[in-house]
């Protein structure tokens, strides 16, 4: 019984974790309906799990008030975000940011988007973005209009 | 403007431009669960805040030159883990663990007192300690963290195989470690075979 439980031994823990499959789980299972040590040793896998669990879902605590002031102390000094949005010249990352929406958001806009590539990287000029905004927002004034006309509710009865 | 709004990654760019809200609001995002992080990877909660710092002062370092190539949350747990590491290699180097840590041998009635709720959590911890860096980073990224094994495998940059055989033997080691107050426990899940969490 001694040599059987060392080969099960092994898989003891992947047995409470519900990660064997078919014929090893059988194996292991039959195993430990008939042997007391591993059968215990299967109960405190289950209970190492489960106190896992709950440490997992527990809330974090909280930070000291004093965190973020002491990070910020230990960082250079830079000029504030507003400011670089007001560059002439915007990367993607600070387009998105400009336009309040995830980056992944622009990719599918980017064949009609104004934007250039220099040194790797795609750019956008503002005065250009603005523009680009501009013609979407007279497309989606004339899709709206075109709407309003051919909706059932705006035909006379 | 209101910062909760933007993504991770977002708001990682916005750091690296120097914007200070942004740094507030990946603190608030992220900053308990790192601190935690942390406390579970070195066992001491002071040097767990310091070390809390370095991974945003990092972060935020590393900010301007950032570009995603994996989720912000993985770069982040990445940072983290090595800044842990570093400081777990340092202190055994200086041989000063021994001397600001509790105990982490339980006997006794001591060990039964324990076993109850809270305690046996703390328990987990301190015998966590006593795992090899490897074993206990995977341990915590996987089973108290809550990634997946694939995961972790990204946060540590190796195999998913290898994750799994260290989770598995953190597991064995901490259940032979702490068999008394296992069986102590009380119920367990008796659905947990059936399907993993």
């Amino acid at each position: 019984m001694r040599d059987e439980c060392t080969r099960f031994a092994e898989l003891l823990s992947s047995f409470a974790a519900a990660d064997l499959d078919g014929a090893d789980r059988e194996a292991v299972a039959a195993h430990v309906a008939g042997c007391p040590d591993c059968a215990a040793a299967v109960r405190r896998y289950e209970a190492l799990a489960s106190l896992a669990t709950a440490e997992a879902a527990a809330p974090p605590p909280p930070l000291p008030s004093s965190m973020a002031q002491a990070i910020r102390s230990r960082l250079p000094r830079t000029k504030p975000v507003e400011a670089v949005l007001e560059h002439d010249v915007m990367t993607l990352d600070e387009v998105a940011i400009y336009l309040r929406v995830p980056l992944q958001d622009l990719e599918p806009e980017l064949p009609t988007m104004p934007v250039f590539e220099l040194g790797g990287r795609l750019l956008c000029r503002r005065v250009a973005l603005l523009e680009w905004i501009e013609e979407r927002e007279r497309r989606a004034r004339r899709r709206l209009l075109l709407r309003v006309v051919t909706t059932p509710s705006s035909q006379t009865p | 403007m209101d910062y909760g709004l933007f993504t991770d990654e977002q708001l990682q760019a916005m750091l690296g431009h120097g914007a200070a809200p942004a740094l507030d609001a990946l603190l608030e995002r992220h900053g308990g669960r790192i601190l935690r992080f942390c406390r579970r990877m070195v066992g001491d909660a002071s040097d767990a805040e310091e070390l809390t710092q370095d991974v945003f002062v990092r972060v935020a370092g590393a900010a301007e030159s950032w570009e995603p190539r994996a989720k912000f949350t993985t770069w982040l747990y990445r940072v983290a883990t090595n800044c842990c590491l570093t400081h777990l290699e340092r202190r055994k180097r200086s041989k000063v663990v021994s001397l600001g840590l509790p105990e982490a041998t339980v006997d006794g009635d001591e060990g039964f007192r324990r076993a109850r709720g809270a305690e046996l959590a703390e328990l987990l911890e301190r015998k966590l300690r006593l795992l090899p860096p490897a074993q206990r980073t995977a341990f915590v990224l996987r089973e108290l963290e809550g990634l997946s094994c694939l995961e972790a495998a990204r946060v540590l940059d190796i195999p998913e195989g290898t994750v799994k055989t260290n989770v598995h033997r953190a597991r064995r080691r901490l259940q032979e470690s702490m068999a008394r107050e296992l069986d102590l426990a009380g119920p367990v899940r008796t659905a947990s075979r059936g399907e993993r969490p």
